[in-house]
């Protein structure tokens, strides 16, 4: 009977050895999924004179490029609304939501869509066949770029400080310091959300 | 030592090792009540984190493509993991 139990113990401690092991493989993966960036996009240093995302004469533009279906850029335009907050009338904002070619009316009508035409000064816009996205060279969800009132780009970058998380991060406060005192430890940050454009391997563009 | 305190000895021992007996049981019980509780409370945060996840993020998109979200698999799976084996202790050997 003894034995019997003791063998339990150990077959207990066996399998708790094992389960401490899958959970904590499965933490490393999630947290290398958190903190892995996607693709850094290379906007014009100069606003593209083609574009026709509105600018408010003498003010600063942020631009962030969204895909409407991302759930990790809600955490960006949360930040966006405590950035514009902190920012107040001192810069304008537009979030260019990515439209695909070949996407019905509608698409990108979503609840995020929505959640950032809420926020003051920010202006929301459709990028039909990703004409914007291409023009300013961008590719993940949350890619957010501040060019000066003469158009001169002063940063580019993420405003989160991994995917899909809220909270204080170098990108955001970079976009007020640059604003407000018009200097900024840094210029660029890594930009965490879904890719903007759909793979070639799925459209059957050659490679 | 007389036999009249012999006895009474005896019989005090016995209600002490009862008392003992009684007490275990009723402490066993607790632990096992509160061990299933846990256990319960347990499933219903690894469905809760399945159903936020579905609601939250279900799917991770790249343009028109779309595959189902990191999230979920790490809600159903890890979420499984991280019940299934304090479950398992709390039903099989409780207490």
């Amino acid at each position: 009977m003894k034995i019997r139990k003791e063998s339990g113990k150990r077959l207990w401690l066996v399998i708790g050895v094992f389960w401490l092991v899958a959970v904590g493989g499965g933490m490393v993966v999630l947290r290398n999924y958190e903190n892995t960036s996607g693709a850094e996009g290379d906007p014009p240093t100069k606003w593209p004179v083609q574009s026709r995302i509105p600018r408010t004469t003498g003010l600063p533009t942020i631009v962030v490029m969204g895909h409407p279906k991302c759930p990790c850029t809600r955490a960006t335009i949360g930040e966006l609304a405590v950035m514009m907050a902190r920012l107040h009338n001192r810069a304008t904002a537009v979030v260019v939501f990515v439209r695909p070619h070949g996407t019905p009316d509608g698409w990108d009508d979503t609840d995020l869509r929505r959640s950032a035409a809420e926020i003051p000064g920010v202006t929301v816009m459709s990028d039909l066949d990703e004409v914007e996205v291409d023009r300013f060279n961008a590719d993940v969800s949350g890619q957010t770029m501040l060019y000066n009132a003469n158009g001169k780009l002063l940063y580019s970058g993420g405003i989160t400080a991994s995917r899909g998380h809220s909270g204080d991060n170098d990108g955001r406060s970079s976009i007020v310091s640059l604003v407000t005192d018009g200097t900024a430890k840094l210029t660029r940050t890594p930009v965490f959300g879904c890719a903007l454009r759909t793979p070639k391997s799925l459209t059957g563009e050659k490679l | 030592m007389n036999q009249g305190t012999e006895k009474t000895l005896a019989v005090s021992q016995t209600i002490e090792q009862r008392s003992d007996f009684l007490l275990h049981e009723s402490q066993q019980a607790i632990y096992r009540r509160t061990d299933r509780m846990f256990a319960g409370l347990m499933l219903f945060q690894w469905v809760a984190a399945v159903v936020a996840a579905v609601v939250i993020s279900p799917r991770a998109w790249a343009g028109t493509s779309s595959h189902i979200h990191l999230h979920v698999w790490a809600a159903l799976l890890m979420g499984g993991a991280l019940t299934l084996f304090p479950v398992s202790l709390a039903y099989f050997p409780p207490g």
